[in-house]
């Protein structure tokens, strides 16, 4: 009652305060930044083939202008993409040396998703034109900070639009990128672990083992946990509790009645996670400490077992993925999920053009190289876990964990692993199936990030989390 | 001659040339015409981050939600407050609200005890290893002196996985596996020493111990023991002598130290978040961070809020010292008159006995760690020795993995190390030189509140957490594009603004203890100003000035969050290695953290060479 009514005079008090100070600006009719120029290029840009665009993208280097990106990510910088972009622009009539990669005229940083925003809509608001493009990610704030505020600059390029492969679910505006993948996963050295039901992992024999990250610090798993109270995953959390898959179904589910007959299975599923994990600072710490424990669960990004390096201590043998099981043999055809519920959460890598772009048309050719060459999506088409929305670009992954693993240790102190499609299955994990599995309801059913769900759910549901969080002992 | 030839100035030109005349009188005292221009732009400095701090705390932010009006089950109440209004709400949600209790009351707690078991280990560490280099005749001084400075250098979360692999054991429940010493010898160390309040405690104290070892030592060394041989005269007990006179001597090192250390301590996240979050242990530093740069920004009011808890915390602690040092109790240690210093004799088996023990645990702590580095810049996996070691990742020049070589072959590495010697080298001259100016000045005015004030105001910006200061500046530059276009400048002005307090509070601590007689001998001699500063005061306290400017130098070389929000990330070396975090090749993170340790430690040492003065020499290894 005490806190009630200090909640109410805060209010009050706002709501006074407010009043006096003649409220905020702004009003409710729809933003947009976006310059004209920078909307008639862009809209220009789309129509064009790339070798139109690289032309035209030739044009504004040839007059100073650069392409610079600031991004989530670091891949897209890398050499690979550089070159393929210099390459293309050769063909329209540029001069670059391919064996020069600092040549290329795109500058690339990247930074976390606590700081992006800040710094690109600081820049914009600013009126000041540095970065030209951004690849971002985090749904909520990609909704509030630019969707919202009219600064997303929709670029689709026309390969990915032509393309049958691709994949225009949710993904054109937003343009999409990539999906990036977190998934449950667990180290079985000890050979006594079977999680083959979401719930399971609510067990309280599980408390302090979950490596993950701290959702009210990493902005993907609170995405992910607001998706789960989206009906169709309240469903299939329902369906999974009642499944006879669930080691856990003697829990009390009363306290989240509240919530409504489905929704209680969501914050029920949402408290009992965050009192079972243990909160890392990155997934690269979370990966690490699952390699080394036996018994310990995951909930970390794929990618990220490729950091564990085989020795004769640690081994990626260990380390089942549970949709997969410990015996799957090949990503083509990985059967049913092995986990009753959902497999993993798809998250998304957007592109967006600054709204004050100052070299749009290059800007949209060095994001085109990137989404729909095979050579500029390179640097991402290696890993497990990462999914283009343009399929066509992607290596073939389904047979990752096939080939030779070396007994004695090489010169880089691993035993080294020949990938062979033709080899033994070395690494079960590694098995990658398409997005397409992933995202398949039957099959992976992985939770698919949607802005337009988190936004205006945000709110309802962070407050809930933040308090489990808070109880943490 | 008429009338108007020889008219009267009026009153007010009268009281104009007075007060002009007060003023250039004032002015013409070196001390005050620092204080004056230290006072006027540390006061701008200072105002515009608490300003925007004090504007967040009250204004409800884009991404934020503070309710509207209405039930909680109507769409107004939903729809919430728009974005720039004015809001009490943060306060109630980081004081009163359901999750006040996780996300503030146990974690002041937790920092409270954590800040306080901190500043009592670095005390007894590093005031001990001081007096036991100073005043004794142990052996191996020269080893130990060297070293202990070591931990200071070191990036705290280092020093936080350093304790974690090493003492990890089967005993630590469901985070444990088997650590470097269970490997070696079998021993199992509970959870408690490994992950909690303790471990946290003794990291941060052991990486604040420098300061309390440079701080005492400098007192100790220069101290003139006429005062502890009267006692001995007078019969009185060695424990009364040290008591009585020693500790008040070093009394206002030690209320230094401990201004550094628990507003460091305080406001510290990375070891907190290594060696407390896996078992729930939340400090206050840990909350602001997350609220701040996490969430998504929908808590930056309670994060601001909480920033202001931890700069108040600091402000009480900075007012206790003022009064101490400001006060009477004051005491001159290095005279005019000629003075030595008795040492304490260990005894023939007891100066060796002393040495040893001592060099083997300052091994342990400040050596262990950088060996841990130099190893795990050779393994596949972090802490994980069962292949053995390999050099591949310092000599492969064969891409390893997302475009990066090995760490010779590594050009981007080189070039970030360019930048934080380049940058760091900038904000030590200048912060040195700003704090070795204002130290002087307020310790010539000690008693005026003026220079208190000044004092205070150079002292700030420790207290302001580097993320939110980084936030600030980078807004702040967007404001001023030429500035924008600079990111090294932008990171000049952040560290001199920083890094001030080191030199000051050094530069203080120095003229605290010189007797005003000798400048005053020179003074009556006609002696201009920079002389006596630069052929009496400077010389006479060289060591300690010279840590003014090598703290600011080793701070700025190992420093993150302060220039998180400002130009490319491969700038400077820290960024980088946050950088290569991303690429899961820890060995190279591990490499490049041992550069950064190894380039700091040769510029201590060439400053040694070339000017006779170190962090550890000022304190007495030789």
């Amino acid at each position: 009652m005490k806190k009630q009514l200090i909640k109410l005079g805060c209010l009050v008090l706002s709501t006074v305060a407010l009043a006096a100070c003649g409220g905020p600006s702004g009003g409710s009719e729809e933003k947009n930044l976006i310059e004209p120029e920078v909307a008639a290029a862009v809209k220009d840009a789309q129509g064009l083939s790339r070798t139109e665009l690289m032309k035209k993208a030739l044009e504004e280097i040839k007059a100073g202008k650069q392409v610079k990106v600031l991004a989530v990510t670091s891949r897209g910088g890398k050499d690979a993409a550089k070159i393929e972009f210099m390459k293309q622009l050769n063909e329209a009539g540029g001069s670059y040396d391919l064996s020069k990669p600092a040549d290329c005229p795109v500058v690339y940083d990247s930074t976390v998703d606590g700081k992006i925003y800040t710094m690109l809509a600081g820049e914009v608001e600013s009126g000041v034109k540095n970065y030209t493009g951004a690849i971002l990610q985090d749904g909520y704030q990609l909704q509030k900070k630019f969707i919202d505020e009219g600064m997303f600059t929709n670029y689709v390029p026309k390969e990915w639009n032509d393309d049958a492969s691709t994949d225009k679910n949710g993904t054109a505006d937003p343009f999409t990128l990539q999906y990036n993948f977190k998934t449950w996963m667990y180290n079985n050295k000890s050979g006594d672990v079977t999680i083959d039901n979401v719930w399971d992992i609510t067990d309280a024999k599980y408390k302090g083992k979950i490596c993950t990250m701290d959702p009210a610090n990493e902005n993907v798993n609170m995405d992910w946990l607001i998706m789960l109270t989206q009906e169709k995953w309240a469903d299939c959390l329902k369906t999974a509790f009642e499944a006879s898959s669930n080691d856990n179904k003697s829990l009390d589910l009363t306290p989240y009645a509240n919530y409504g007959e489905k929704l209680k299975y969501s914050y029920a599923f949402i408290a009992k996670f965050i009192e079972n994990a243990v909160f890392y600072a990155d997934d690269g710490k979370a990966v690490d400490a699952l390699a080394k424990t036996p018994g310990a669960l995951g909930w970390i990004v794929y990618s990220k077992i490729q950091n564990v390096k085989e020795t004769a201590e640690t081994s990626k043998k260990n380390i089942t993925i549970a949709a997969l099981g410990n015996s799957n043999t090949d990503g083509n055809n990985p059967g049913e999920s092995k986990i009753a519920g959902f497999g993993g959460f798809m998250y998304k890598h957007y592109m967006s053009l600054m709204p004050n772009c100052s070299a749009p048309y290059a800007t949209a050719a060095f994001f085109n190289v990137l989404s729909t060459t095979k050579e500029g999506y390179k640097n991402w088409a290696g890993d497990v876990g990462d999914y283009p929305t343009m399929a066509a670009i992607n290596s073939d992954r389904t047979k990752n964990g096939h080939g030779t693993l070396a007994t004695e240790a090489d010169e880089t102190g691993v035993f080294k692993f020949t990938q062979s499609a033709d080899g033994e299955n070395v690494f079960p994990c590694l098995n990658d199936p398409s997005s397409a599995w992933w995202n398949d309801a039957t099959k992976g059913n992985a939770v698919v990030e949607t802005p337009s769900f988190i936004g205006p759910m945000y709110n309802r549901v962070a407050g809930f989390i933040n308090t489990q969080i808070s109880k943490k002992k | 001659m008429d009338n108007e030839s020889v008219r009267q100035p009026s009153e007010f030109e009268r009281s104009l040339k007075r007060g002009w005349n007060t003023v250039w009188t004032f002015l013409s005292n070196p001390a005050n015409s620092i204080l004056v221009f230290f006072g006027i732009l540390l006061l701008i400095f200072n105002i515009t981050p608490i300003v925007s701090v004090l504007k967040d705390a009250f204004t409800v932010h884009k991404m934020e939600f503070v309710p509207g009006p209405g039930t909680i089950d109507s769409d107004t109440y939903w729809a919430g407050t728009p974005a720039g209004s004015f809001t009490f709400y943060h306060w109630y949600e980081v004081f009163a609200s359901e999750t006040s209790e996780g996300f503030f009351w146990r974690p002041l707690g937790n920092s409270l005890v954590v800040s306080i078991m901190s500043c009592a280990f670095a005390i007894i560490f590093g005031g001990g290893a001081a007096f036991l280099i100073c005043r004794t005749n142990m052996k191996f001084k020269k080893f130990i002196s060297t070293v202990f400075i070591f931990p200071y250098i070191m990036p705290q979360w280092t020093l936080a996985l350093f304790w974690k692999n090493f003492f990890i054991s089967t005993n630590c429940g469901a985070l444990g596996y088997v650590g470097e010493l269970q490997k070696l010898t079998g021993i199992a160390m509970p959870q408690w020493w490994v992950f909690g309040p303790f471990p946290i405690a003794i990291v941060l104290g052991l990486h604040y111990a420098p300061f309390a070892y440079i701080l005492m030592g400098g007192v100790l060394r220069n101290m003139d023991s006429n005062l502890e041989e009267a006692a001995t005269i007078l019969n009185i007990p060695k424990w009364k002598t040290f008591f009585k006179v020693t500790i008040p001597m070093l009394t206002p090192a030690i209320l230094s130290t401990v201004l550094l250390v628990f507003s460091a301590a305080i406001s510290s996240y990375p070891i907190a978040q290594t060696l407390g979050t896996p078992v729930n242990y939340f400090v206050l530093a840990v909350q602001m961070k997350k609220m701040i740069e996490g969430s998504s920004g929908a808590m930056v009011g309670q994060g601001s809020i909480v920033s202001i808890v931890l700069i108040l915390m600091g402000v009480l602690i900075l007012i206790f010292n003022q009064r101490a040092t400001g006060g009477r109790k004051q005491y001159t240690t290095v005279s005019g008159k000629a003075g030595q210093a008795s040492k304490n004799n260990l005894g023939k088996a007891g100066k060796w006995i002393v040495g040893a023990l001592f060099s083997l645990v300052v091994v342990f702590f400040c050596i262990g760690p950088m060996i841990s580095f130099l190893f795990e810049s050779m393994l596949p996996n972090p802490g994980d020795y069962s292949n053995g070691l390999t050099t591949y990742y310092w000599t492969s020049k064969d891409v390893i993995r997302n475009d990066l070589h090995g760490v010779f072959h590594e050009p981007k590495l080189w070039e970030a190390l360019k930048g934080s010697i380049l940058l760091s080298i900038v904000c030590a001259i200048l912060a040195g030189t700003c704090g070795l100016l204002i130290g002087y000045a307020v310790a010539k005015k000690r008693k005026s509140k003026f220079a208190q004030g000044v004092n205070g105001l150079a002292f700030f910006p420790y207290l302001i957490p580097s993320v939110s200061l980084s936030a600030i500046f980078f807004l702040l530059s967007l404001q001023v594009k030429w500035l924008y276009k600079l990111p090294f400048l932008v990171c000049v002005i952040l560290g001199l603004i920083k890094y001030i307090p080191f030199a000051s509070r050094s530069s203080l601590n120095a003229m605290m203890q010189l007797s005003n007689e000798i400048e005053e001998a020179a003074i009556i001699q006609n002696v201009p100003w920079w002389k006596r500063m630069v052929r009496i005061v400077f010389p006479i306290q060289k060591s300690a000035f010279l840590s003014g400017y090598l703290l600011p130098f080793i701070s700025c070389m190992r420093e993150l969050n302060l220039f998180i929000f400002i130009g490319s990330g491969t700038m400077l070396l820290t960024r980088f290695m946050y950088f290569l975090e991303d690429t899961g090749i820890s060995a190279l993170e591990n490499a490049a953290n041992l550069i950064l340790v190894v380039i700091i430690l040769v510029v201590n040492w060439l400053v040694n060479i070339l000017t006779g003065a170190s962090i550890d020499k000022g304190v007495g290894g030789k």
